[in-house]
């Protein structure tokens, strides 16, 4: 029977030595970062590698985890450096991934998180599902966490090391791609 | 839980009992926060000392001063600056900014502004170690010839280059064609003023004035000057009686004669 502790109790259970207790993290959040690493990665068998790769590396790291701040987004951050490096050792992704990105150079004006409407998000949720694939992995993963993973701007940000307006501004680029998918899909 | 599910977690269980995966201890991370943050505030202060230097050495020999004379100042100022140096602490700071990045205080911004914020820091930094007392004994080291402890051949190495056309100095007297200047290293030179000397701020010289020349060394110690611009104007002085050669230690007001 799943404990009603909350993520960050468990994890100072772990971090006191037990082991057992590490389980029940991994239970909760095995489904959200293997669906994470599916829509980011697209590779079923590369992402069950790399989400044991991802509980290994945050096991071994627990001590630094800050039981003063939530657990959910330093998991994730484990998750998107292994996923950020599994990219970059993929030839056709290489290029997409850049150790300097523009948008994190220049600021951008602060962008309010939008509200869609639930008929919204049903559709852009069904248009990520076909699209994903094809939009850059920078838009993909701002995508995917923000509508499929349900976490807001600062969080996001947290997670990927960028200002919380960078969030913004790709979320923003990443539905107007999206959009023109869309559309030309429904002009062939 | 799906099959999938149990294998992975299986496997991470698996790994922990059997010892492959060993939670690290906490002086780990609290050992590799503090060598980051030690490297970092060590590469910010090495930053600040280059850049310190570098405002000295412009300062000291002019330089900073040339862009005054228009379009041959700033040839002058831009072929004299000490690249070298300017570039390792580019690099420093860069150093700077990708160690900031780790801690949210660094990437919560654009990197444009923990840039300027850096520029701002290590600039104010650096105007501070102008100040300080150790700064000044290091630099009397320098102009008396002598080696800095430690720092001596790094400093020779990437400090300005020796420039030819630009000279800082004190006038000691002044004469009709010019006046006499004794150089931040206490060479004296005759400095020639012509009537298309460029004279951004006036024309009018007196002993003590600090001034910055640029032009070109004619004879051993004289220099036909291109440009004059005056940095402090004298303490005026108590008058006088006038001295009855053509140098004197009165004002003067250039140019007196056509140059060479």
């Amino acid at each position: 029977m799943p404990s009603t502790k909350t993520d960050e109790e468990i994890a100072a259970s772990v971090q006191e030595g037990d082991v057992d207790s590490f389980r029940e993290l991994m239970e909760r959040y095995e489904p959200k970062l293997a669906r994470y690493a599916r829509r980011f990665l697209f590779d079923v068998d590369e992402s069950k590698d790399l989400l044991q790769e991802v509980f290994i590396k945050a096991y071994t790291n627990l001590k630094s985890f800050d039981r003063s701040r939530r657990f959910s987004p330093w998991i994730y951050r484990i998750a998107h450096n292994e996923f950020v490096n599994a990219l970059r050792k993929r030839k056709n992704d290489r290029d997409n991934v850049s150790i300097f990105d523009f948008d994190v150079l220049l600021p951008h004006p602060a962008a309010k998180e939008t509200a869609d409407g639930e008929a919204g998000q049903k559709e852009l949720r069904a248009a990520l599902d076909r699209f994903l694939s094809k939009i850059d992995p920078k838009y993909r993963e701002t995508l995917t966490l923000y509508y499929f993973d349900e976490m807001d701007y600062r969080e996001i940000a947290e997670i990927m090391h960028v200002p919380v307006s960078t969030v913004g501004v790709r979320l923003q680029r990443g539905k107007t791609l999206l959009r023109k998918m869309v559309e030309g899909e429904n002009v062939a | 839980m799906d099959q999938e599910e149990k294998e992975i977690n299986n496997g991470v269980i698996e790994a922990i009992r059997s010892g492959k995966a060993k939670m690290r201890p906490k002086w780990h991370f609290v050992l590799q926060a503090s060598l980051v943050a030690t490297v970092g505030l060590l590469v910010f202060f090495v930053a600040v000392y280059m850049a310190s230097f570098a405002v000295f050495e412009l300062d000291e020999t002019g330089l900073w001063f040339v862009p005054a004379f228009g379009a041959a100042g700033w040839t002058e100022f831009f072929g004299s600056l000490p690249w070298v140096m300017i570039f390792l602490c580019a690099v420093a700071i860069l150093l700077v900014i990708i160690i900031m990045r780790r801690y949210s205080f660094g990437y919560h911004w654009p990197i444009l502004y923990s840039l300027l914020a850096v520029i701002i820091i290590a600039s104010g930094g650096s105007a501070l170690v102008t100040r300080t007392p150790l700064y000044d004994a290091l630099f009397h080291l320098r102009k008396d010839g002598s080696r800095i402890p430690v720092l001596g051949n790094w400093y020779g190495a990437f400090a300005v280059p020796e420039i030819d056309r630009v000279y800082r100095g004190e006038v000691l007297t002044v004469a009709t064609s010019g006046f006499i200047l004794k150089d931040f290293r206490g060479h004296t030179s005759s400095i020639v003023v012509a009537t298309d000397t460029s004279l951004p701020n006036g024309a009018y010289f007196a002993p003590g004035d600090t001034v910055v020349i640029l032009g070109d060394r004619i004879a051993t110690d004289t220099i036909r000057s291109e440009g004059v611009v005056r940095l402090v104007a004298a303490e005026p002085a108590a008058p006088e009686a006038p001295p009855a050669s053509s140098a004197s230690s009165a004002p003067a007001v250039f140019p007196a004669s056509s140059g060479q």
